[in-house]
């Protein structure tokens, strides 16, 4: 058994998240990876969790969604969440590294919103966030340097 | 109980008694301060203290009620360095002052 690499696929839903998290943070404290990584890990798998039940299934509870994570000899982490429900239009991605937080302004309603702010998280604690789409399949891919 | 409501004074302290502030319990929040919204006071403590995971869903909760509550003062209490974090990175922690303690919060007001 390969201790290194973690698959596991789950049903959509509000709360798959939390089984999610409860199963891969103490596989990657198995890893003796930095606890403060993890924390940054988990957030970010969180959201992609979210943003599947959300977005690929329209909030519907049941569909299927894999997450498989690895840590190479490089002690680069890595961390796939694969859906089969409706892909994210590409220019959501793109548009990321250009959207900085938006710093609110007490004043201001407008400055409060963040569009796409859980991908944002995402963007700015992973070291890479990659995102194909199949005909079937869309997968968030991202890599962290644990080391 | 998943939130715990204190009146004192000039404030109001809604305790969030989970450890996770994320999609799942955004909902609960949102309809608990839905409820209790007549009755709140000039200032809203959220006591963090137990949180030790928040998403965006969370933060869209704490963001929620500030938008509800646009003549009262927010302020979060003794959050756990992951909120902390968090409130800095998406820059909320310059719209929402975060304070060690109540007392702190309090004090910061008058």
């Amino acid at each position: 058994m390969n201790t290194r690499t973690f698959h596991k696929q789950y049903i959509s839903s509000l709360e798959a998240s939390r089984l999610v998290a409860d199963d891969i943070v103490p596989f990657w404290q198995q890893l003796n990876i930095d606890l403060s990584i993890i924390g940054q890990m988990e957030l970010c798998l969180v959201e992609i969790v979210n943003n599947v039940f959300e977005h690929a299934y329209g909030n519907t509870e049941g569909p299927l969604f894999d997450i498989s994570s690895h840590l190479n000899d490089k002690q680069q982490l890595t961390i796939e969440i694969s859906d089969y429900g409706n892909a994210m239009p590409k220019h959501i991605l793109e548009d990321l590294p250009t959207a900085d937080f938006v710093e609110p302004v007490a004043d201001d309603p407008t400055t409060w919103l963040q569009s796409s702010r859980g991908l944002k998280i995402v963007q700015e604690l992973t070291d890479t966030i990659e995102y194909t789409s199949t005909d079937k399949r869309n997968t968030f891919k991202l890599l962290k340097e644990a080391g | 109980m998943q939130f715990e409501i204190i009146e004192k004074g000039q404030y109001t302290v809604i305790q969030v008694n989970e450890a996770r502030f994320d999609a799942k319990l955004a909902p609960s929040f949102r309809e608990e301060l839905e409820s209790i919204k007549g009755n709140i006071r000039d200032h809203l403590v959220l006591d963090l203290g137990g949180v030790r995971f928040m998403d965006s869903s969370g933060l869209g909760a704490v963001m929620g009620a500030y938008k509800m509550l646009r003549n009262t003062k927010i302020s979060i209490v003794n959050p756990q360095k992951p909120i902390v974090d968090l409130l800095k990175l998406t820059r909320m922690d310059k719209l929402i002052l975060s304070h060690p303690t109540i007392e702190a919060a309090v004090a910061a007001t008058a």
